[in-house]
């Protein structure tokens, strides 16, 4: 059920390291998401989610230009973005550094270095919960 | 453990982040005292209420809370309260439950360790430890493979096989904690390979290969950072790594041992070597 609603969701990736943009995109293709984008950093993130409907942000933290956080601020200060489910993947993982991710509203975090389990159980978690909602 | 009521609760990484929304209702502190006993019992390190700069709440909020703090008690969890309004405080005050809500300015400021103070050796201990422990953890996690170190090696530059190495990924750290260079040196077939493994393909493109030499090296450097900074009190930043291609390599500045001490690290893919630098920064 859940692969079938998965075809028509659409994931922005969001890291300066194409290698791991590469990954996760390959992740999110085997899963089934119909539609993946890819950024380099925050302003190009921004500039598309703008542009396109996204139904769910996988962001790094640490990219020259914008970095995560302040996409994440960003987002969260314009309505139409407040509720747009952004999971962080990045190696901050110190727990002023979470909870500074928390307070701006983000919906979960994916420390790395990551497994693909992780990536899956959590896109799925949150793609499964908005199609509950 | 989202609350259909103006109290929620997120829980990542260690922390329970309780949000307290503006217009708490009687009813939504009572749905929140049922849940008390379970949120008490979460497996986090660390409780953090944000109070979102709300002028006032229901009187029965306060003993909930204090009620809270109690359970956490027990449990050796610590309570902090963040975006406490004064008009509120003087609230939290007054009932004496300042030590309770346990209010800070700057959750960056609260939840940083004090610098330690430590000796030249003792630094170089802790960094060189966990850098080969960020270099297992992400060689395990992101190629499926293990890496060795032979730490008697470490200072001894002059058996790294530099007319062997294509590129050299950089991370300049300069601040009041530490002056250094880190580089992740590494031949293109090595690191081939391990872009290979982290992506599971059998080919991968030129500009997967470089990224793999900046990915690897934000990988340690990043992994030994965050637990640097929150088990040992080092305060090291967070950076960007920059790429040298062969032709650039003459930009590089390396210094000689003491001041310059080797990594080696050796996979059944191929080795590379983390050199750390407290004379190029």
């Amino acid at each position: 059920m859940l692969s079938m609603s998965l075809n028509q969701k659409t994931v922005l990736i969001v890291d300066d390291m194409m290698s791991i943009r590469v990954k996760l995109r390959k992740l999110c293709t085997d899963m089934g998401i119909g539609t993946i984008y890819e950024a380099p950093d925050g302003q190009q993130a921004l500039d598309l989610i703008n542009s396109r409907p996204v139904d769910l942000v996988l962001s790094d933290w640490n990219m020259p230009n914008m970095n995560g956080l302040s996409f994440l601020q960003k987002m969260r200060a314009n309505e139409k973005f407040k509720q747009l489910p952004v999971i962080f993947i990045t190696s901050e993982n110190e727990k002023a550094s979470i909870l500074q991710a928390l307070v701006l509203g983000v919906t979960d975090y994916i420390v790395k270095p990551f497994t693909d389990d992780a990536v899956i159980r959590k896109v799925s978690q949150v793609l499964g919960n908005e199609n509950k909602g | 453990m989202p609350m259909a009521n103006r109290i929620s609760s997120t829980v990542l990484e260690g922390v329970n982040y309780i949000s307290v929304g503006a217009g708490l209702s009687d009813e939504d502190v009572r749905q929140f005292e049922q849940n008390l006993p379970q949120w008490a019992n979460l497996p986090v390190e660390l409780h953090v209420l944000d109070m979102k700069n709300l002028s006032g709440v229901p009187e029965r909020f306060f003993k909930a809370i204090n009620n809270f703090a109690g359970l956490l008690s027990l449990r050796h969890t610590n309570l902090i309260s963040i975006n406490v309004s004064d008009v509120l405080f003087g609230e939290i005050t007054r009932h004496g439950l300042a030590h309770v809500f346990n209010r800070v300015e700057s959750v960056t400021s609260a939840l940083t360790q004090k610098k330690r103070e430590l000796s030249e050796t003792e630094l170089k201990r802790l960094l060189f430890k966990y850098l080969i422990r960020a270099a297992h953890l992400a060689l395990e996690v992101t190629c499926n493979s293990t890496v060795t170190c032979d730490e008697n090696y470490m200072s001894n530059p002059a058996r790294v096989p530099y007319e062997k190495i294509d590129l050299i990924s950089v991370i300049d750290v300069r601040g009041e904690f530490l002056n250094a260079q880190f580089r992740l040196c590494a031949s293109s077939d090595v690191l081939t390979e391990l872009a290979k493994a982290m992506l599971s393909l059998p080919v991968v493109e030129p500009e997967m290969v470089e990224s793999m030499a900046q990915e690897l090296l934000n990988l340690i450097y990043g992994n030994a950072k965050s637990n640097l900074n929150e088990n040992e009190s080092f305060r090291l930043p967070p950076a960007i790594p920059k790429l040298y291609r062969r032709p650039d390599f003459k930009q590089i500045k390396r210094s000689t041992p003491p001041q310059l001490t080797v990594l080696p690290l050796v996979t059944p893919l191929g080795s590379f070597y983390v050199e750390v630098d407290f004379g190029a920064a």
